[in-house]
């Protein structure tokens, strides 16, 4: 990698003025901001883990170290709060059902529309995009008075959040497989069919495995865009048994947060941090695999 | 460019490629497109006839109307008036909400683009390092880190004390007595990582020789930068803009968390209030037809400006 | 339908609305028709109303005129009718075994150890369900299917509406001896439900002013009229807040005038309490929620009009042993010449419950006097009417600290304090656009 160009070996060293406009040449810049962001996303992420140990209720006063609110407290700690415990249980409900419908819904999308040239495809990637890009608000307050007022028959709860949740997380496969696609072209699927595979036989054997990485990737998004997502799950929700952690957090910040809604994160961070490192070392050994199989264009 | 032998070859390939029969293609599209027709097409009509329609005799509870032939106007011309007159219900909370968001998604930018920027050509061996570090913060719920900020943000929460301690301030500002600078920060910090991801994938392909092309053909680095990195970036810089400032519309508890008062409102929170009030749920159904609508232009010249990239990528 | 079987639509009209509508799709809008499943009754344009209380009516007896089911008045009690289709269980019926009892409850509303007991007992499961205000509540009961067994908690203005909507189930008496046995004698058949047919009472509460008295150094209590604080210069700016309630924040408004008739309001009074309420809004850029319990003592407003049980619920947030000596509330209905609001909520069991014996039983248990004594001390800080809960014991068991007695509720406040009950529909509507325009700030 070019690590120097832009700022290059001074063949005419920039004057002050040229600095000045051009302030990515300033390497000092560049450092300050980053680490500033980095800073300001995470300062609160550690607070909210510190005073997950905090021994009084109040999540802004430190008030000396405990468990309480993992074990101690016998109404309101994590191992003690059912409505807490089920929260948790229908994030990872909701978040895993959305990403086993989403993301082969999406995939068999972004595969149809990189071949399918001609009338329809046009509309129909218009339509995925634009599911897109509309607000969260939007598709929940319609699919809230859909359920609650055209299919009364699907009513409010898990189904609906469910709906929900995979018009939301649709078109992040399409649009993370589709990306793919274009980068692998088309050479790979004419040679299978050069070499006589049937078309079933070409994207089961030739596509969809060097579709993995990307396939794996959606599901991950996916999943994790379901988990953390609270406009949706909050609108179509029903009754405390659908009730997920985000809502769970939103309605004790109003009415009256205690440091059980910082021990669930808490010991949620600890979980995906341990998944996610698990991920990328299975990652890396695929990648590798992958790099064998696929030679680079 | 040999882009027409090219073209004879796929054409003839083409022809042979008898091997996907008709439609074969189009039905894996299939599922998807209908999904989306039934619970993200269709709902619309149905707040269509919510708009339109009554209420109930009761609990005043909205009664849709399902045939257009039918549908009463006043429900959308009490939105339509109240949204463009200055004394109009949700007048302030529309110029409320374009003025924040074009200033957060504004910020956004300013932040993301030099992050990004630096994330994807200077980080050096340290890339690895603040690429986890950019996305460690999503591993614990968006909601809670909200949470988290309403601790630091207490009149004597850790933000005044640090700024108070150092100087910085002589006494604490009240964070959350509906300060708009609050809620503007509030804003950036949801979704400023959506205006990082797209420029970073971007600014990570650009070719380090065309910008090597830049230098050996005269350009001073800004130079460099201003003709090169940046119209690179421009698509990615726009779609940034969309999946960073249209969410922003219907964000309506960033508002509720961190300022809550009138001062301060969104449109999105009048849709919030105007949904638990069974006699103003049509209204919040008229709310969000507009919202739509007004929408569908930046959207439109997304998408366009999207596929038109995308073409030219493949020319 | 075609235009030509509509001779009252223009062609113009039809092709203006099909142009609105994008397609016209009437048989459709049949079908949605059908499977909407709301069995509801007819469209309302929200026109004239010709009201029908006062006489006979489908939904019940007595009461005023202004909606379509008789308004309950202090002067004028409303008797429900019980329907067939909506009957009393019967009484000595065993308890569902294994069941789980859905509750619909206001936030810190039921205390988990009442409740945790009750489930021992019972050898059952309740599912609390929190809404943080009435008509989110309301709304879950009302949306679809819903199988909600009790709520702890329906404001007395929700009740009449509720029950003619057929969302409450009538209460069997015999299931629930604690009624007569522990609570006080003007809750045994109340005015919005005589014979206590439909409604047991739950929490008791008076309106007033919450206050830090280490910032607003006022003697709030000693004023002639304690009302003028929020219009005063020393109602902090920033941190003075309101309750985010059409009815509380507007009768406020006409309580300062000593205006007591806030059940009648004409249409100049409802203005013209909007017009003081946006001047105190805009003076002190005050914020409009319900949660004076942690922001008074959490220093996030200095002073909030407040309900009392939510001044109790601020000692269950504070530390223990923790007096709080600089929170301090008032309710003007104490002062000679000031009016107050006085007010309960109500137990209900509802209609589309699957455990309709253990709810009763539930209720039953709530109403238990230790149990009650236990709910309101340890969680939800909201006393109840019941008859052993007298100030003496209340501040003599230190559950309330002395100088915030004001927040303890007597028999004998009902009789002075004004209620806020449901609204002709008209005026329920005018209220509600007040409100949202306070709200948006305009």
């Amino acid at each position: 990698m070019s690590a120097q160009v832009g700022m290059g070996v001074p063949r005419s060293r920039p004057g002050l003025l040229g600095r000045l406009a051009n302030p990515w040449a300033q390497t000092r810049f560049l450092w300050v901001v980053a680490i500033g962001y980095v800073l300001w996303t995470i300062i609160p992420v550690v607070e909210a883990v510190v005073f997950s140990f905090n021994k009084g209720r109040s999540i802004s006063q430190w008030q000396g170290f405990s468990l309480r609110w993992y074990t101690g407290d016998p109404d309101s700690s994590v191992l003690h709060s059912p409505a807490l415990q089920q929260a948790v249980f229908q994030s990872l409900k909701l978040a895993a059902v959305t990403a086993i419908i989403a993301v082969p819904l999406g995939v068999a999308f972004a595969i149809s529309i990189h071949h399918w040239r001609g009338f329809g495809s046009g509309g129909a990637n218009f339509l995925m995009l634009f599911s897109f890009v509309t607000p969260e608000l939007i598709l929940a307050v319609s699919l809230f008075l859909l359920v609650t007022h055209a299919f009364g028959f699907i009513g409010l709860g898990t189904t609906a959040q469910l709906i929900g949740l995979v018009v939301l997380g649709l078109a992040y496969p399409v649009v993370i497989v589709r990306a793919r696609l274009v980068g692998l072209g088309k050479s790979y699927e004419e040679a299978a069919m050069d070499l006589g595979a049937s078309p079933v036989r070409t994207l089961g054997r030739v596509t969809v495995p060097m579709l993995a990485p990307s396939i794996f990737a959606s599901l991950a998004i996916v999943f994790a865009i379901s988990l953390d997502d609270f406009v949706v799950a909050y609108q179509l929700s029903k009754d405390a048994s659908t009730q997920t952690v985000s809502m769970f957090i939103y309605g004790a910040a109003k009415t009256g947060p205690t440091p059980a809604s910082n021990a669930i994160g808490t010991l949620m961070l600890t979980a995906s941090t341990l998944l996610i490192l698990c991920t990328a070392m299975l990652l890396r050994r695929s990648n590798r695999k992958q790099g064998k199989m696929v030679p680079p264009v | 460019m040999p882009r027409s032998r090219r073209a004879q070859r796929q054409a003839v390939l083409a022809e042979r490629r008898a091997w996907s029969p008709r439609g074969f293609w189009q039905a894996f599209a299939a599922p998807a497109t209908m999904y989306l027709l039934v619970f993200f097409v269709f709902p619309f009509y149905v707040v269509l006839a919510i708009t339109f329609g009554g209420v109930t005799s009761i609990l005043r509870e909205p009664k849709p109307l399902w045939n257009p032939l039918e549908w009463r106007p006043p429900v959308m011309s009490f939105t339509l008036s109240n949204l463009v007159h200055s004394d109009g219900l949700y007048y302030q909370a529309f110029i409320h909400t374009i003025l924040f968001v074009v200033i957060a998604t504004g910020l956004c930018l300013l932040i993301g683009y030099p992050f990004a920027y630096f994330l994807a050509r200077r980080a050096g061996r340290f890339r690895g390092l603040f690429l986890v570090l950019f996305f460690a913060p999503f591993w614990i719920s968006y909601m809670l880190r909200m949470l988290a900020w309403i601790s630091l943000l207490e009149d004597d929460g850790y933000i005044n004390r640090f700024l108070t301690a150092t100087g910085i301030l002589s006494k604490p500002y009240l964070w959350l007595a509906g300060k708009p600078v609050t809620l503007i920060l509030g804003l950036v910090y949801g979704y400023v990582p959506y205006m990082i991801l797209p420029l970073f994938a971007t600014l990570d392909r650009i070719h380090p020789s065309l910008l090597e092309a830049g230098r050996d053909l005269g350009g001073s680095p800004a130079r460099t930068f201003f003709r090169v990195t940046l119209p690179q970036s421009r698509q990615a810089i726009l779609a940034g803009f969309v999946v960073c400032g249209l969410p922003m519309f219907g964000d309506y508890f960033t508002q509720q968390l961190l300022a809550n008062t009138s001062g301060t409102r969104m449109i999105a929170n009048s849709v919030f209030d105007a949904l638990s009030q069974p006699i103003f749920v049509a209204r919040g159904a008229a709310l969000i037809l507009v919202l739509l609508v007004l929408l569908i232009p930046p959207i439109l010249y997304y998408l366009r400006s999207t596929n038109r990239a995308a073409a030219e990528g493949l020319a | 339908m075609s235009p030509n079987q509509s001779p009252n639509l223009s062609r113009r009209d039809f092709l203006r609305r099909a142009a609105l509508a994008g397609v016209a799709l009437p048989s459709m809008s049949a079908i949605l028709a059908a499977c909407g499943g709301g069995a509801q009754s007819t469209v309302d344009t929200g026109g004239s109303r010709n009201g029908s209380g006062g006489g006979a009516n489908p939904f019940g007896t007595g009461g005023i005129a202004g909606a379509d089911y008789p308004l309950a008045r202090l002067e004028a009690p409303v008797t429900w009718t019980v329907k067939s289709d909506n009957p009393v269980i019967d009484s000595g019926l065993k308890a569902e075994t294994g069941a789980t009892v859905r509750v619909l409850a206001w936030p810190y509303y039921l205390a988990p150890a009442v409740v945790k007991s009750f489930e021992k007992a019972n050898n059952c499961t309740v599912e609390i369900t929190e809404g943080d205000d009435m008509d989110k509540l309301l709304q879950k009961i009302n949306s679809g299917q819903s199988d909600f067994d009790i709520m702890f908690g329906m404001n007395v203005w929700a009740v009449g509406r509720s029950i003619a909507a057929g969302l409450i189930r009538p209460v069997n008496l015999d299931y629930v001896p604690n009624l007569a046995a522990n609570c006080w004698d003007q809750f045994q058949s109340p005015f919005y439900d005589v014979g206590s047919q439909f409604s047991l009472p739950y929490s008791i509460w008076n309106t007033g002013i919450f206050w830090r008295n280490d910032f607003v150094k006022d003697d709030i209590a000693g004023m002639p009229n304690p009302y003028d604080i929020f219009w005063s210069p020393d109602a902090p700016k920033d941190k003075t807040h309101l309750l985010s309630n059409a009815q509380d924040v507007l009768s406020m408004a006409m309580f300062w005038k000593g205006n007591s008739d806030i059940n009648n309001a004409d249409a100049a009074t409802l203005a013209q309490a909007k017009t003081d309420i946006a001047q105190v809004v805009s003076a002190t850029n005050a914020q409009f929620d319900h949660v004076d319990y942690t922001d008074v003592p959490k220093g996030r407003a200095y002073l909030h009009q407040s309900w009392s049980g939510n001044v109790g619920d601020a000692f269950v947030f504070l530390p223990k042993g923790d007096q709080a000596l600089n929170l301090s509330y008032y309710w003007p209905g104490h002062t000679d010449g000031v009016p107050g609001n006085v007010d309960n909520d109500c137990i209900v069991l509802l209609s589309g419950g699957k455990a309709p014996v253990l709810s009763h039983m539930l209720a039953d248990w709530v109403l238990d006097k230790d149990n009650a004594y236990e709910n309101y001390t340890t969680w939800t800080g909201y006393q109840m009417p019941q008859k052993t809960f007298t100030p003496d014991l209340l501040v003599g068991n230190a559950v309330v600290p002395e100088h915030l007695a004001s927040t303890v509720v007597t028999e004998d406040d009902f009789k002075k304090g004004f209620r806020e009950l449901e609204l002709p529909t008209d005026d329920d509507a005018a209220w509600q656009s007040a409100y949202s325009a306070l709200v948006a700030g305009v």
